[in-house]
């Protein structure tokens, strides 16, 4: 066609604090990755900022927009967007996120200060996420955490990073589960783990996945996982709502981040009885 | 599982390739799909999806590739199933007729049936198209604003002259034949006919009417300049006419803000004229009562339902919602609050609406000011911060310029929801949730989002706002009319169905 | 009224959800694919809001249209240039396109110069003739402007011969060069020793032995030839096939009478039957004496010309005199033959562009499927083509016809006000040039006109007549 379209124009909703950050720092973004719902963009120091439909909820590296319909639909991989003061622009499209309001997760004070209650909780969640985890689980998958009882956490996090397929590997899927349930609980050996994997998981995991498992490290989860992970332990509550919204995950990344979960909460039982 | 094909020397367009992906996609069980010819661009997105192998690596730009990601062998079966019907349809599409259309003759040429047409272009070339459908014998529905009231007279003379409708420029809602054009809710078939000149206004009047049990036959937009001196109500005289004539409709309504002196006189002596019955509604004007014997002048929107209602069927009662109930309500609203929270502030999408809460509470004695003020004394000295009482019409232009209009987006309201939530004075933030056709399709459950955000924030400040939705909609709505209200009270948002109800409760519960 | 006892079938332009909506209800529906009229500028919708439904601009188009249609283009001699072409003198070289001086001129054009100076024996090297190009002794008038019109950088010499086509109906006259065939020709900037000895051998044997046989036949009617050429699959712009074989069927007795030298008659045959794009410089001529009929119709709005010099592109506007409007000229989108690359190309040039003013090549594309094979894209994309120049021409054409379509009349006789409105550029398909000058053609592709020249010309018509 002659005529040549306009600039179509997204509105930021809700900004995650991480995401506010890079964003605030950089100027020039790449498109890494564009989906149906959610389009990856990376910093000049290789960081990750998500854009993602409304729908998709909120994370600490996300910026949501609207309009939903013909989300981002000009955009493709390589594109390039500069950042002016609180917009981003390309030369089709306009993110402006002047007025999206941050975003800082859900979090709530779950300590690991035990006493019988917690247990009792942690054996819930357990009990709850039990029937599930068999469907998620392949044979290869199965033995693969058959290993699980013997290793270290170091070697756990060796063990599975980058393993299996998909956008972010299952394995990473796993260990984002993992370390949002440890973060949750034992904040101090997620906060160690981090040092000591950090260096590894930027090595062998690709961008995105080391942003999840980063994060995730540090307590800051999807919203839909944080909630129902907190709804689990703190009222025993299985949150079908965000459940469903988990499993819409990539591929297979809402099965591997429940897999993780679970066996993270199954680790922390096993501790407390001793 | 995964699974490539590659399809050599066979081309599709991208256009064509995109709904065959599409289409995939929407197979259950497919988790990726892929469509496309076999450039570097494409290969690239196949190997980000991990959708790569050798064969994909040696595919020429004339080869299609086909990659699918799929979590089980019958999806994968189904999903190839779909992707041969999307391949073969093109062929046998190009070879039929789809047709693509660019302007309003070329449809005329070929169909004599089209009778209507809705325009919502940009302003300066609204005028242009909707001239060219008046010659050709079209009705026209102007969604458009920033057409010149010279273009507009033209129009409309035009459009008498040649006994056709000619519903605005900015004219938000219609419902001819039962079928809502722009923003209109789905309501029952009745005998009350409605020529408005105000969108939402127009759309709380026909929700309270099929609420009330009854139901509409027509109802024709005229765009809200048309009760002004200039265009001298041309189109709501011609409307009045079309319903007077027109044997299904049994009772007049018309809904404006009060108009032009001599035009307010010209439609009430025209409404006189006639033999139906009829309601007019002058939204917030001073005098009310009957003018002769039949036409009878109210100032509220769900007076305006009610009275209407009533000539058609003198039984029903007229009450809306449970006074009681209401004063339990508010007297345990009232305890939630500190000394400090005193205002109102008031969020709409709905400029009517908006209008009808600052004149009421104005009788009252309340201050309230807007962006859309009643008096210029009122007027907020930016739109974006609010003072005291503060009724803000996010539909206004100093908010809709270059944005989408937050009945289609409700979510652009979300930053200013909670804004003004957080603010130690706000007592009562108020808000509309308006579905029907051309609305968004879940407002309700953007607005209950910002309201959960909002409520934990103030619950970490140990505070609490009350939050009242006016839900305008029926449950003949796209939108699912009990879901929408469900997931607003679920927020903790006190749900009322017109916004008249919603103004007196926040009277009883600031007064 | 009405209306409410009908049922509702819309139209809906703008908002896409609102016809989704009334999808949604059972409300049938056309969503149209609208866009703001002349690219949204303000300034040029107020005009064509003025004058789109001007019964005195239709009855103006409807003259200046007729006069095309009732033209007669015949070719009846071959004369020398500076004899033969108004205006024409030994200092002057003729070009395609708008005026332009030596510094503008891209590279083909340049080329075209040199050659066509050192042919003329101006200059015996090419630093010799770019010396005298550039010393402001020659004198560069566009071939437009003298009844005449050249293919692609279209340099018309005072001593190359030159095909003289007669309309009949009007008695006006219009003049081109005779064909040099593909590949290495001046035409396209070439003027090594091998285009200059061709050049040449035109001169002296090809154009005195045709000038004898034309001048036999008491004349060749272009007209028919270009009628019967749409039904055997040529578009006459980049596809000249039929066109070349039905005028060497018209030409072949007629140079066995003229009684050339045997070795002559051969080589004159063999060449025109060597080259298939012969015929191009008889569809250009018979183009261009059929719009100059039509051509200074007051108030008319109909295009004229358009031609193109390789860095810009102008149009003429019936009813606006012999001013020009113009605008760069584009890249050409297309297939390059092998071993060249898109940075070879140089911008769009040639007057060839009148054959789209007069209602066929690119216009006819539907005619010519097959070229598509030439300028790249699919059967559908030709069949498309030629279904949307019916949006910005006045009328289809009586004689020439696309058999696809239902031997519907070929688009023809564009309109400014409608190519505005409706933001469709005309389509033309044509040869790409080599940017460097003595290099040739290296492929050939679809091009559009630069939109300014239609704001311009619209923007002159109201000031000459609706004032300021």
């Amino acid at each position: 066609m002659i005529f040549v379209e306009n600039i179509k124009q997204y509105f930021g909703i809700y900004i995650g604090e991480t995401a506010r950050q890079l964003l605030l720092q950089g100027i020039v973004f790449r498109v890494h990755s564009v989906f149906r719902d959610v389009v990856n963009l990376i910093g000049e120091a290789e960081e990750l900022v998500t854009v993602a439909k409304l729908q998709k909820g909120r994370a600490w590296y996300f910026l949501n927009v609207v309009p939903e319909e013909d989300f981002l639909l000009n955009v493709t991989k390589d594109d390039v967007f500069y950042r002016e003061s609180d917009s981003l622009l390309s030369d089709k499209v306009k993110i402006n996120f002047k007025e999206a309001v941050i975003w800082r997760g859900v979090r709530e004070e779950v300590s690991k200060e035990v006493n019988l209650d917690d247990l009792k909780n942690i054996k819930n969640a357990v009990l709850l996420l039990k029937p599930w985890i068999a469907k998620f689980l392949s044979e290869k998958k199965l033995e693969k955490i058959k290993k699980l009882p013997s290793l270290s956490l170091e070697e756990a996090f060796s063990e599975f990073l980058g393993w299996g397929e998909g956008l972010t590997p299952w394995g990473d899927d796993f260990l984002t589960g993992w370390s949002l349930v440890l973060a949750l609980l034992e904040p101090q050996k997620a906060r160690k783990l981090y040092f000591v994997c950090a260096p590894e998981i930027r090595e062998k995991t690709n961008l995105i996945s080391c942003q999840q498992l980063l994060s995730a490290l540090s307590g800051q989860g999807h919203e839909f996982v944080e909630k129902f992970l907190l709804n689990l332990l703190k009222r025993g509550i299985f949150d079908q709502w965000s459940f469903e919204r988990i499993l819409k995950f990539g591929a297979t990344s809402g099965e591997g981040l429940i897999t993780g979960m679970y066996f993270g909460l199954k680790q922390e039982e096993r501790e407390l009885m001793g | 599982m995964k699974k490539i094909i590659i399809k050599p020397n066979l081309y599709y367009d991208s256009v064509t390739l995109m709904r065959v992906s599409q289409a995939l996609s929407e197979v259950p069980g497919v988790v990726n799909a892929m469509v496309g010819m076999g450039t570097d661009l494409n290969k690239d997105s196949l190997k980000n999806l991990g959708l790569f192998d050798e064969q994909v690596e040696k595919a020429s730009a004339n080869d299609l590739i086909i990659g699918l990601e799929v979590s089980t062998e019958e999806a994968l079966n189904q999903a190839l199933t779909v992707l041969e019907q999307q391949l073969t349809k093109k062929r046998e599409e190009k070879g039929g007729s789809e047709k693509v259309y660019t302007g309003i003759e070329q449809v005329v040429n070929e169909d004599p049936e089209a009778n209507i047409v809705l325009i919502s272009v940009a302003g300066m070339y609204a005028a242009r198209e909707a001239k060219k459908a008046l010659l050709n014998g079209l009705h026209v529905f102007l969604f458009s604003d920033n057409v010149s009231v010279e273009e507009e007279i033209m129009l409309k003379d035009l459009a008498l002259e040649k006994g056709l409708l000619m519903m605005g420029p900015d004219c938000g809602t219609a419902y001819i034949n039962g079928t809502a054009l722009g923003f209109a809710n789905k309501v029952k078939k009745g005998p009350i006919g409605i020529v408005g000149a105000s969108g939402t206004g127009t759309q709380q009047v026909m929700v309270l009417i099929d609420r009330f049990g009854s139901g509409v036959s027509q109802v024709i937009g005229t765009g809200g300049r048309d009760l002004s001196r200039e265009v001298g109500g041309r189109m709501m005289s011609f409307g009045i006419k079309m319903l007077a004539e027109d044997p299904e409709t049994k009772v007049i309504v018309t809904v404006s803000k009060p108009p032009a002196p001599e035009v307010a006189e010209k439609i009430l002596s025209l409404l006189k004229s006639i033999s139906k019955p009829a309601v007019v509604c002058f939204l917030g004007s001073d005098q009310t009562g009957f003018q002769g014997n039949d036409v009878v002048v109210v100032n509220n929107l769900e007076d305006t339902a009610t009275m209407a209602v009533k000539l058609v069927n003198s039984k029903f009662s007229g009450t809306n919602g449970d006074q009681e109930v209401l004063a339990k309500i508010v007297n345990e609203l009232k305890g939630k609050l500190n000394p400090h929270q005193k205002y109102l502030r008031a969020l709409y999408g709905g400029g009517s609406l908006a209008d009808e809460t600052m004149q009421e509470l104005l009788k009252d004695g309340f201050e309230v000011f807007s962006n859309i003020p009643l008096k210029p004394e009122l007027a907020l000295p930016s739109p974006l911060e609010s003072r005291g009482h503060t009724v803000i019409d996010l539909g206004d232009d100093f908010f809709t310029r270059g944005k989408p209009h937050p009945m289609i987006e409700p979510a652009l309201r979300v930053p200013r929801i909670i804004k003004e939530s957080l603010d130690p004075e706000t007592a009562v933030v108020l808000m509309d949730v308006i579905l029907g056709y051309g609305c968004h399709k879940d407002p309700a459950g953007v607005t209950a989002q910002a309201v959960y955000d909002a409520k934990e924030k103030l619950a970490k400040e140990g505070r609490e706002v009350i939050f009242i939705g006016v839900l305008v909609g029926t449950e003949g709505d796209p939108q699912n009319y009990q879901e929408q209200e469900r997931k607003l009270k679920d927020a903790g948002v006190l749900v009322v169905n017109s916004n008249y109800q919603a103004v007196k409760l926040v009277k009883s519960i600031l007064g | 009224m009405e209306l409410f006892r009908q049922k509702l079938k819309a139209i809906n332009l703008g908002n896409r959800d609102f016809a989704e909506d009334l999808r949604a209800q059972g409300t049938e529906v056309y969503h149209l694919e609208w866009e703001p009229p002349a690219r949204g500028k303000k300034e040029l919708i107020d005009i064509l809001n003025l004058i789109e439904d001007d019964p005195e601009i239709e009855k103006a188009n409807k003259i200046a249209l007729e006069k095309y249609f009732n033209s007669q283009p015949v070719l009846v001699s071959i004369g020398i240039a500076r004899e033969v072409i108004p205006g024409m003198d030994e200092d002057t070289l003729l070009h395609a396109g708008p005026p332009i001086t030596w510094e503008k001129m891209s590279g083909p054009l340049r080329g075209a110069v040199i050659g066509a100076l050192i042919y003329e024996g101006r200059a015996n090297t090419p630093e010799e003739a770019e010396k005298l190009a550039k010393s402001g002794k020659i004198k560069f008038s566009p071939c437009h402007e003298h009844n005449a019109v050249g293919p692609m950088a279209g340099v018309i010499s005072p001593s190359m011969p030159v095909f003289i086509v007669h309309n009949v109906t009007h008695g006006n006259y219009a003049y081109c060069t005779l064909n040099e065939g593909l590949g290495k020709v001046l035409r396209y900037g070439a003027f090594s020793d091998e285009v200059i000895n061709r050049l040449r051998w035109m001169e002296k044997v090809l154009a005195p032995g045709l000038k004898k046989a034309i001048e036999l036949s008491g004349g060749i009617d272009l007209k028919t030839i270009i009628a019967q050429a749409l039904h055997m699959g040529d578009e006459l712009h980049n596809r000249n096939k039929a066109g070349t074989s039905l005028f060497i069927r018209n030409i072949a007795p007629y140079l066995v009478k003229a009684g050339l030298p045997d070795s002559e008659l051969v080589d004159i045959l063999n060449f025109i039957n060597s080259n298939d794009h012969f015929f191009l410089n008889l569809s250009m001529p018979a183009a261009k004496v059929m719009l100059d009929a039509a051509h200074n119709i007051p108030k008319s709005t109909l295009v004229t010309t358009m031609a193109r010099n390789g860095t810009e592109f102008g149009i003429r506007v019936s009813g606006l005199g012999n001013r020009w409007f113009t605008g760069p000229a584009q890249m050409i989108k297309g297939l390059l033959f092998p071993g060249f690359k898109e940075e070879d190309c140089n911008p769009d040039i040639g007057d060839s562009a009148i054959t789209e003013t007069a209602g066929f090549g690119g216009f006819a594309m539907a005619a010519a499927i097959a070229i598509v094979q030439f300028v790249g894209g699919t059967p559908e994309d030709a069949l498309n083509y030629s279904r949307k120049m019916y949006e910005i021409t006045i009328a289809e054409n009586r004689v020439f016809q696309i058999p696809i379509f239902g031997f519907r009349g070929t688009p023809t006789g564009i309109d400014i006000r409608k190519v505005l409105s409706k933001n469709i550029l005309p389509q033309i398909n044509t040869g790409i040039a080599h940017r460097e000058a003595g290099i040739g053609q290296v492929g050939a592709g679809l091009v559009n006109p630069p939109w300014e020249c239609f704001e311009k010309a619209l923007l002159a018509w109201k000031e000459q007549y609706l004032g300021e």
